[in-house]
C-alpha cells in the first residue's frame, strides 16, 4: 500500500518535471508543482461522457498498479522480474484496445498505431532486461540483487542500459516516439473518447508508468539501496524530459527502424555478455 | 471532499479546445499567440487538448455557416460538465463582416450558450487570455 503511495507521490513529480522541462525549453514559466494533483481532482470530480469501455482503462490501471507492487521497496526485494514485465506489456495492450473500440476514428487510428510502436518497444525493454538476466542466471530480483553483491558491476550493462532508455521513451510515448498520440495527426490518439474519471484512470496509469520503468531500470541496472533508485529514476525522467523536449516526432517507419536497430543492438550485447561469462567465468 | 474546496480545484486546471469555424483565420494566429511563451496560460494551469471530451473551456472563434451549425453544436454536446463557452472575435459575437453573407446560417450563441464575449477583431492576445481567466472563474 506504502508503495502504491510513493508511486503516485514520484509519478506527479515526474510528470510534473516533464512539463515544466517542455516549458523551460521553450522559455515558459511552466505549471506549478501540484498541477497533475489538481488535474487528476478535477478529472475525477467531472462525469463521463460518450460511449467508452469503462473496464479496459481501469484494467490497464489495475495492471500497472500489479507491476508496482512486485517491484522492489525499501528493504523488500519484490517479486519476479517477467511478472513486472508481463503487467506493464498488459497494461498497454489494454490501453491500445480501449482505443480500437471506441467510436472515434482519431482513436482507431492512434490504437493501431501504439499497437505497431509497442510491439516493437516491447521487444527491446524485454531484451534489454535479459541481459541482466543473463548475467544473474535468474529472474528473480532477488537472484538479480545478490548478483551485484558478490560479482559487483558488468561494464557491458551501460549499453543495455542505453538500450533501455530508448525502449523507456517509446513505452512512455515521449517525443521523439510520440507518435500514438500526435496531436495534430490523431487527436489525443487512443485516449481521444475519454472524458472524465475514465481520462482521469488513464492519467493514473501514465504516472503510475512513470513511476515503474525508470525504478526498474535503475534497480535491474545498478542494484542500489531505495533512496539511491528513486534518484537515479529522477536522473532518467531527466534525461527523457530533454530527449522529448529536444527532438521533433520520428514517422512510423524511422521509429520502427530505430527501435528495430536498438533491438538487435541490445540482443548483441547480451550475446557478447553470455560469450564473456563463458570464457572468463563471471557467467552463473 | 467539500464542495467549496471542490471549485477551488477546478478552478486551478481548466483545459481548453480551440474551436475555429468559418473566420478569416485572423483570430486563430492570435490565440496561437496567446498559448505561446509570451503570456504563457500554463502557469495558470490551462492545457490546450486535443479533444473536446478532455475539455472544460471550449474557445470558438469565426461565424457559424450552414455547414459548421451541426460540427458546432456536436462538439458542444461532447464535452463533459461543467463546461463554458467563450466566443473570441467580432465573428463569434455577431458574425462580423460575413453577418449578410449569403452562406451565414445563424450566431454562435443561438447555437451554444456563451458566457464570455472577447470582442476584438482580431482581439489582442491579454485580451483573450482575459477571457479565459474570466471563464474560470464562470466554471462550477
Amino acid at each position: 500500500m506504502l508503495s502504491i503511495i510513493v508511486a503516485l507521490a514520484f509519478g506527479v513529480f515526474a510528470s510534473w518535471l516533464l512539463r515544466n522541462l517542455a516549458a523551460r525549453a521553450e522559455g515558459r514559466v511552466g505549471p506549478p508543482l501540484l498541477q497533475p494533483v489538481w488535474d487528476i481532482i478535477k478529472l475525477l470530480s467531472k462525469g463521463s461522457v460518450g460511449n467508452v469501455a469503462v473496464v479496459l482503462p481501469l484494467i490497464s490501471l489495475l495492471l500497472v498498479v500489479f507491476a508496482v507492487l512486485n517491484l522492489p521497496f525499501m528493504d523488500n526485494w519484490g517479486g519476479d522480474l517477467i511478472v513486472v514485465l508481463y503487467s506493464l506489456t498488459a497494461s498497454s495492450i489494454f490501453t491500445t484496445i480501449a482505443g480500437v473500440v471506441s467510436s472515434s476514428p482519431f482513436s482507431r487510428m492512434g490504437g493501431s498505431r501504439e499497437l505497431q510502436q509497442t510491439l516493437l518497444a516491447e521487444l527491446l525493454f524485454i531484451a534489454s532486461c535479459f541481459s541482466v538476466v543473463v548475467l544473474a542466471g535468474s529472474t528473480s530480483f532477488q537472484s538479480i540483487g545478490i548478483y551485484y553483491m558478490t560479482h559487483g558491476y558488468n561494464l557491458f550493462l551501460i549499453f543495455s542500459f542505453i538500450a533501455m532508455l530508448v525502449a523507456c521513451q517509446a513505452k512512455l510515448r515521449k517525443a521523439p516516439f510520440d507518435i500514438p498520440d500526435a496531436n495534430v495527426e490523431v487527436a489525443a490518439g487512443p485516449a481521444t473518447e475519454f472524458s472524465g474519471y475514465v481520462l482521469a484512470m488513464h492519467e493514473l496509469t501514465y504516472m503510475l508508468e512513470l513511476y515503474a520503468l525508470p525504478v526498474l531500470a535503475s534497480f535491474i541496472f545498478f542494484r542500489m539501496n531505495y533512496a539511491a533508485a528513486l534518484l537515479a529514476s529522477i536522473i532518467i525522467i531527466f534525461i527523457m524530459g530533454i530527449a522529448a523536449a529536444s527532438n521533433a516526432r520520428f514517422s512510423l517507419k524511422t521509429a520502427s527502424k530505430v527501435l528495430f536497430f536498438t533491438f538487435i543492438f541490445s540482443l548483441m550485447i547480451t550475446a557478447l555478455i553470455y560469450i564473456g561469462g563463458r570464457f572468463y567465468g563471471t557467467f552463473v | 471532499m467539500s464542495g467549496s474546496m471542490l471549485k477551488r480545484i477546478i478552478k486551478k486546471s481548466p483545459w481548453v479546445y480551440l474551436l475555429g469555424l468559418a473566420g478569416c483565420n485572423g483570430c486563430d494566429i492570435e490565440i496561437i499567440a496567446t498559448v505561446c511563451p509570451r503570456l504563457d496560460p500554463e502557469r495558470l494551469g490551462v492545457k490546450v487538448v486535443s479533444s473536446p471530451r478532455h475539455a472544460d473551456i471550449l474557445l470558438v472563434n469565426g461565424a457559424v455557416n450552414k455547414k459548421l451549425k451541426k460540427p458546432l453544436k456536436e462538439i458542444y454536446d461532447q464535452m463533459a460538465e461543467p463546461k463554458v463557452v467563450v466566443a473570441v472575435g467580432s465573428c463569434a459575437a455577431s458574425n462580423g463582416p460575413f453577418r449578410e453573407c449569403y452562406n451565414m446560417a445563424c450566431r454562435v450563441d443561438e447555437i451554444v450558450p456563451v458566457s464570455i464575449y472577447v470582442p476584438g477583431c482580431p482581439p489582442r492576445p491579454h485580451a483573450i487570455l482575459y477571457g479565459i481567466k474570466k471563464a474560470i472563474d464562470m466554471v462550477e
